[in-house]
């Protein structure tokens, strides 16, 4: 973590540096690669990041997320709270006050009936909607005039903040003459909105092109003329290109493409913190695992800084907690550090005493056996994989490495689904709200079974009152301080368990050339969140 | 001949509803499907996924949803896709042009270089311009097409910096014939090389065969010009079995571009494929998959008709 903050301040000093010598001007092209082309840009269709990416360079929402992890109005003239009557005393009514004079890009002024005309297209049955979470406990929502909405929820929504929100927009309902079927409409290619850029073209395989948009609220932004978005197939290309300087930058490298870029001249690294956290998930119906002291003494066997400091080149953060950034991280939380006296005493306490002629421990004649499963394909972490096998060796356990491809492993009647398997890696991380997350991967309910395999993601088993109790209280209410104590007892409650086991997190990493300056990194935003900000100096 | 054609269109019918139907089922039973994706989002629900399916008809029986693909597809709709909500059509039509101009560069490049070298090297059999174009030939045909492409990348783009890394043409600018040209001479020699190997090859093989032949012995004895027995009666002869392995190869280089563009980034069909692929997009699969299957019948089709061309003995009855 240390690090990350000193290479970040690292890079602030030198834009920073850049900015003051040549000073932000206006005007210009440049051009980004992403090695990943969006299914479209309508926000509740599609659900790939890059998709995020590039809607956000035009469409806006009604609130979003500062790099600090806070939430600031943007469509919105506020943040409603409780403290200024936006939230009333039951938590269920939300009043928003609009921004007043914000137009679409073709001039129209953007008004509350546009998030009414939203709100229709999200529960319209012909949009394949990728989720209602949030809207479908929307009882009715009221524009009384054209700059106030008033949402009632049938039950308190915790992150109502997030509706028609940071990663999803308010549609312009004059575009679709108020139509909500927008299934089919061009829209979702070439979307227009009331954010700083125009999308101009989209050429699908080779790139999509922005303009800036004369009718922004903001007089002088952005900064360039044109931002054009590359699609080229591979990090590796992408990497190639910044080298030649066919584009000004790139996103999301990979940690093993760090030593080879950082000393190239000219080219900047740009790194942000994240909550992508890589996990071990100890199946609880494993007999083995169902000694939560075998649980432990797996977790405590495993030193984690060999895996930052040899695999990911000291560019990531050991984790010790599911919750590793934002308003709901608690420090006091932490799984045990590497100890591998107390691992081997856990062991001869749970009764793996004997041992075989290679020194794997045994216990009524069963090996001290398991197999560990992440999806093929994924150097990094078949490389992980190999040293937490070695580190267990050390303690007499025997893990076996079975993988299988992604769409096996993640399958409605997969191994994790079913329940087949003994330990599996994998990398999820929550939201700026972690909610919904801890829901879905920890919750009693989310445990999958056969009738009902889209029950959710507890492939882990995890059945804890404890943890129960504390997701069920983050939701109920919408005092921040009660959910951050909520989700503390939730994280607590989940590493008590042993079966869930932080390894790290990552960070990302994207690349800018000396050409481009004027860019900030945001963990709780996408990659070019603040295009509008970016120059080119030459 | 109009027999022939009429006969041979008509079996490509029943052929074309096999092999979707195959390609249909095959593609329905891989694991995942289209809403692997949303299944790893911790906001899509329980209840959104059961939604999407529906919305989706993925919980229709394959039969079903075979049924209604082939009815609107003979109806001229190829459907949508069920990732980006696109009509295939659409989503096909640049993307195919694009493959189409890259295969017909690499194609033509192939046979002007492998024609000429195949015959010389027959002709002068064993001399040292044989010896090189063989060493040569086997090179090319050897050097995998990924590894060669990175190659000329990392060298023509990369150190010296003549050609582009990839993409189709300058973002940003206006049409350029010459602009045009620099960022297609990579990766149609990546897709060239190895197939001009490979011909060169074959052909030098057709021509030393026919060479010795009774007819061609008589044509010498005739008294004709060498190059009236070299172009009239050896080669004629020779190019039937070479014609027959280009029309199988033709859409072997419309999947081996998947390779070639995606090194390049080349926006063609084969970086589709692959993205549709991953996402279980059945729609733009199969329209992808019928347009390769038609392809391959229609490219037969053609070697066939071109053998009465170059052989006037072939007769269609």
């Amino acid at each position: 973590m240390k690090l990350a903050t000193r290479l970040v301040i690292l890079v602030f000093t030198i834009s920073a540096a850049l900015a003051f010598a040549s000073g932000p001007q206006s005007g210009g092209t440049s051009t980004i690669a992403l090695w990943q082309e969006p299914e479209n840009l309508n926000p509740y269709l599609a659900i790939q990041t890059v998709s995020r990416i590039l809607r956000k360079q035009t469409l806006e929402g009604l609130f979003d997320v500062t790099p600090a992890g806070e939430y600031i109005p943007v469509l919105a003239a506020e943040i409603p709270t409780p403290q200024n009557g936006g939230v009333s005393a039951d938590g269920k009514t939300v009043t928003i006050k609009l921004k007043e004079g914000v137009t679409w890009q073709d001039g129209d002024p953007f008004t509350s009936a546009d998030v009414k005309f939203t709100f229709d297209v999200v529960m319209n049955d012909a949009n394949p909607v990728s989720s209602r979470a949030g809207y479908d406990l929307i009882e009715s929502l009221e524009t009384p005039d054209d700059y106030t909405v008033v949402i009632t929820f049938s039950e308190i929504y915790a992150p109502y903040l997030t509706l028609f929100s940071v990663d999803k927009a308010v549609l312009p309902a004059h575009y679709f003459d108020g139509n909500s079927d927008v299934s089919r409409s061009p829209f979702n290619r070439l979307p227009e909105g009331t954010g700083p850029w125009m999308i101009t073209a989209w050429e699908s395989g080779n790139f999509i092109s922005f303009e800036r948009n004369p009718n922004y609220r903001e007089a002088d932004k952005p900064l360039l003329d044109s931002l054009i978005f590359k699609f080229v197939p591979s990090r590796e290309v992408a990497t190639a290109q910044l080298r030649t300087g066919e584009v000004d930058g790139m996103w999301n490298l990979i940690e093993s493409q760090i030593p080879e870029l950082e000393n190239v001249p000219g080219v900047n690294l740009m790194i942000t913190d994240s909550t992508n956290l890589e996990f071990l998930g100890l199946n609880l119906t494993n007999p083995i695992f169902s000694d939560v002291r075998v649980r432990e003494a797996i977790g405590l066997a495993i030193d984690k800084s060999v895996l930052v400091d040899r695999l990911l080149y000291g560019r990531a953060s050991v984790a010790v907690s599911p919750i590793t950034l934002g308003w709901a991280k608690d420090e006091t939380i932490a799984a045990g550090a590497f100890d591998v006296e107390r691992a081997n005493a856990l062991l001869d306490e749970a009764g793996w005493t004997e041992r075989n002629r290679e020194g794997i421990r045994m216990k009524d004649g069963q090996l001290l056996q398991f197999d560990i499963m992440t999806p093929t394909g994924d150097r990094l972490r078949a490389l992980a994989e190999q040293v937490i096998q070695a580190q267990l060796r050390e303690v007499g356990a025997n893990m076996v490495i079975a993988n299988v491809p992604a769409n096996v492993m993640f399958a409605v009647d997969g191994p994790l689904k079913r329940g087949e398997y003994d330990i599996a890696m994998d990398t999820w991380g929550p939201d700026l709200d972690p909610g919904a997350w801890l829901q879905l991967l920890f919750y009693s309910d989310s445990i999958p079974t056969l009738e009902n395999p889209n029950a959710g993601w507890n492939f882990i088993r995890i059945n804890s009152p404890e943890v129960d109790a504390a997701v069920d209280q983050g939701r109920s209410t919408l005092d921040l301080q009660v959910r951050k104590e909520a989700y503390s007892n939730a994280a607590r409650a989940i590493v008590d368990t042993k079966a869930y086991i932080p390894l790290y997190t990552r960070f990302l990493v994207d690349a800018f050339t000396d050409r481009l300056g004027g860019y900030e990194s945001n963990p709780w935003d996408e990659f070019a969140w603040d295009s509008e900000s970016w120059f080119v100096t030459h | 001949m109009t027999n022939f054609l009429f006969r041979r269109l008509l079996e490509m019918i029943p052929l074309l509803v096999g092999i979707t139907l195959i390609v249909f089922i095959v593609l329905s039973s891989i694991p995942g499907g289209p809403l692997t994706a949303y299944r790893s989002n911790p906001n899509v629900r329980a209840e959104d996924l059961a939604r999407l399916s529906q919305q989706m008809g993925l919980d229709q029986p394959v039969v079903v949803r075979y049924g209604r693909w082939l009815l609107r597809f003979v109806q001229g709709d190829w459907g949508y896709s069920v990732i980006t909500q696109q009509a295939v059509l659409e989503m096909l039509g640049q993307r195919f042009l694009n493959t189409l101009y890259l295969m017909v560069s690499a194609l033509i490049v192939t046979v002007i270089l492998a024609i000429p070298l195949g015959v010389y090297s027959a002709v002068k059999q064993y001399s040292g311009f044989d010896y090189i174009a063989t060493g040569l030939a086997f090179m090319a045909y050897s050097i995998p097409g990924f590894w060669l492409g990175l190659l000329f990348i990392l060298f023509f783009a990369v150190q010296l910096r003549w050609l582009p890394a990839g993409g189709m043409y300058t973002l940003g600018t206006d049409f350029s014939i010459i602009d045009r040209l620099r960022f297609l001479i990579l990766p149609t020699l990546t897709l060239a090389l190895p197939s001009i190997g490979f011909y060169t090859r074959y052909l030098r093989a057709g021509v030393l065969e026919v060479k010795n032949k009774d007819f061609v012995r008589t044509a010498w004895s005739k008294g004709l010009g060498e190059n009236m027995v070299l172009f009239r009666h050896v080669l004629r002869n020779a190019l039937i079995p070479f014609i027959t392995v280009l029309a199988i190869h033709v859409p072997q280089v419309f999947t081996g571009a998947i390779v070639v563009e995606t090194i390049f980034g080349w926006p063609g069909m084969g970086r589709l494929y692959w993205q549709s692929a991953l996402n279980f997009d059945y729609p733009v699969l199969m329209g992808i998959m019928t347009i390769s299957a038609g392809l391959v019948m229609l490219s037969n089709l053609l070697a066939d008709l071109s053998y009465g061309v170059i052989d006037p003995r072939i007769r269609y009855d």
